[in-house]
């Protein structure tokens, strides 16, 4: 039985795959899963507090 | 002429070169024939341009010969990572995909700046496939090797500009850092490096990885190489977005000044482990040497570590976007799945990850108000084996491509210069430690490495 609070990282990885347009051939499918899942891990780690709304990023960009 | 051999530094070709001691010509051959004999075992080079180098060293000896000024680094070799221009080959990036691409139609631009300072230009290096790596692997023209001990990793991405110095192939190369790629080979190669402040030298004709967090930077043997190519590579490019307008900040002639006046601590907490019992004497010894005994803790770098990767992974899948739909087979396999789960990442992830890095710096900033120079790690062990996966620290199982890179993701992120500067171990394999300088003050850190070389506490002999 999958856990219904884990997300369902195989279902994203091949639908955002189709949404973005990046065929995955089947040999390399769950070797994606995992490395998604990995970041999915550090994004739970890194993103898991909060930031205040006036903390913005610092892009360079300059008109 | 004096002899060349495979210790001379650049300063000593330099100084040989203008004062007639020694001829450009000469110096290429000595270059040229110690690639032939030792890139079979080394692998650091992809291409070498014997041609160009003996045209550009004939003309340097002309124009000494007829009393033309000449720049501060006459006659010295050097190579470049091959996601660095050079004009008339194709910027391979570590990749078989770029091999297809139209040769680069100039050099770019930190190559026309070294050898506007009379530097010759001698080659492309291997990498790993467009800088997503820190081991050296190359699926398609095979590793480079850890000169030290040719069964071992140099580290990477910057792999074969590691290989290339440590060898004493050539002098000075350039690498490229986005999370660690050339401290990491620096460490493990046993060479000085430099990764200045994000920002300070230009990018352009660089085949990026991850615009936010690349910076390029020089491998040399000997601190005063590293400030004497970093000087002449300074300087504002209007190509690069991200380069700097600050005027060029000469470090060279700062670097006898000594230690006078630095405070200088330690990165404790999250730089302490995991860390095999030789990364941990690295760091105690250059801290003794240095009097350091104040330890910062840098708070909220684990998070640091996670944003870092987050936007690597999303900048790099993409870039390769278009790659990726057409030429996923032809990918070293080491990132094919690593930059398709790249390209999936969610803007949401990304952007908090942009906002942390902010947060994150002005936390480290705070923290090193009264500090200098900090000191930590480079990497957590020294050189692994060609085909390792795994090591055990503390007793704990850790796969090495994950671990390498650990100390100095965090410093890249906020875009802190940082030195990596090589103890070389009795019978044993090197291991750097890095001194880490606030932002735009590299000769903190060059003048720290600079004493603890003239003490002999960090060195980067030829192997």
């Amino acid at each position: 039985m999958s856990d219904p609070k884990k997300p369902n990282v195989a279902a994203y990885v091949d639908a955002m795959a189709q949404v973005v347009g990046v065929p995955i051939d089947p040999q390399y499918r769950d070797s994606v899963i995992a490395n998604f899942e990995r970041t999915a891990q550090m994004a739970a780690l890194a993103l898991g507090e909060e930031l205040p709304d006036d903390l913005i990023s610092a892009p360079v960009f300059r008109p | 002429m004096s002899a060349i051999d495979k210790d001379t530094t650049a300063a000593a070709i330099a100084s040989a070169v203008s004062a007639g001691k020694a001829t450009a010509a000469a110096v290429v051959e000595h270059v040229l024939q110690r690639i032939d004999t030792l890139d079979e075992t080394y692998n650091a080079f992809t291409a070498v341009v014997a041609g160009r180098a003996r045209q550009k060293a004939a003309a340097i000896d002309a124009a000494i010969a007829a009393g033309k000024a000449v720049g501060p680094l006459t006659g010295v070799p050097f190579a470049v990572k091959n996601l660095i221009d050079i004009a008339g080959l194709p910027t391979l990036a570590g990749s078989r995909i770029n091999a297809d691409n139209p040769p680069a139609a100039r050099d770019a631009t930190l190559v026309q700046r070294l050898e506007a300072a009379g530097a010759i230009l001698v080659g492309g290096l291997n990498m790993g496939e467009y800088a997503y790596d820190f081991t050296g692997r190359n699926a398609h023209v095979g590793p480079s090797c850890n000169p030290r001990d040719p069964t071992r990793m140099t580290g990477g991405s910057s792999g074969g500009s590691g290989a290339a110095v440590a060898g004493g192939l050539v002098p000075l190369a350039l690498g490229s850092d986005t999370n660690g790629s050339i401290r990491v080979p620096s460490s493990l190669c046993g060479t000085f490096g430099l990764k200045p402040t994000y920002g300070r030298l230009s990018r352009t004709g660089a085949f990026l990885f991850c615009d936010s967090l690349d910076h390029l930077g020089p491998l040399a043997r000997s601190v005063r190489d590293l400030a004497a190519s970093f000087d002449v590579m300074q300087g504002p490019d209007a190509a690069d977005p991200v380069c700097t307008e600050r005027p060029p900040e000469p470090t060279l002639s700062r670097l006898d000044d000594g230690i006078a006046g630095l405070r200088i601590a330690i990165a404790g907490d999250d730089f302490e482990h995991p860390l095999e019992p030789v990364a941990a004497t690295a760091v105690a010894t250059v801290a003794k040497a240095l009097g350091a005994t104040h330890k910062v803790a840098l708070p909220g770098t684990a998070r640091a570590r996670g944003c870092a990767s987050l936007i690597t992974t999303a900048e790099g899948g993409t870039l390769h976007l278009s790659r990726l739909r057409t030429r996923a087979a032809d990918f070293d396999p080491d990132t094919r799945e690593r930059f398709m789960a790249g390209a999936l990442t969610p803007a949401a992830w990304y952007i908090q990850a942009q906002r942390f890095r902010r947060q994150y710096r002005q936390r480290v900033l705070e923290a090193l108000q009264d500090v200098d120079v900090l000191i930590a790690p480079a990497t957590p062990m020294t050189a692994p084996r060609l085909d390792q996966i795994t090591t055990t620290i503390s007793g704990v199982e850790m796969p090495v491509r994950a671990i390498l890179g650990l100390f100095t993701q965090p410093f890249s992120f906020i875009g802190l210069p940082a030195v990596a500067a090589p103890l070389q171990q009795s019978g044993g394999l090197p291991i750097a430690v890095q001194l880490i300088a606030k932002p735009f003050d590299e000769q903190a850190a060059l003048r720290t490495a600079h004493w603890l070389e003239r003490r002999g506490i960090c060195a980067a002999p030829a192997a």
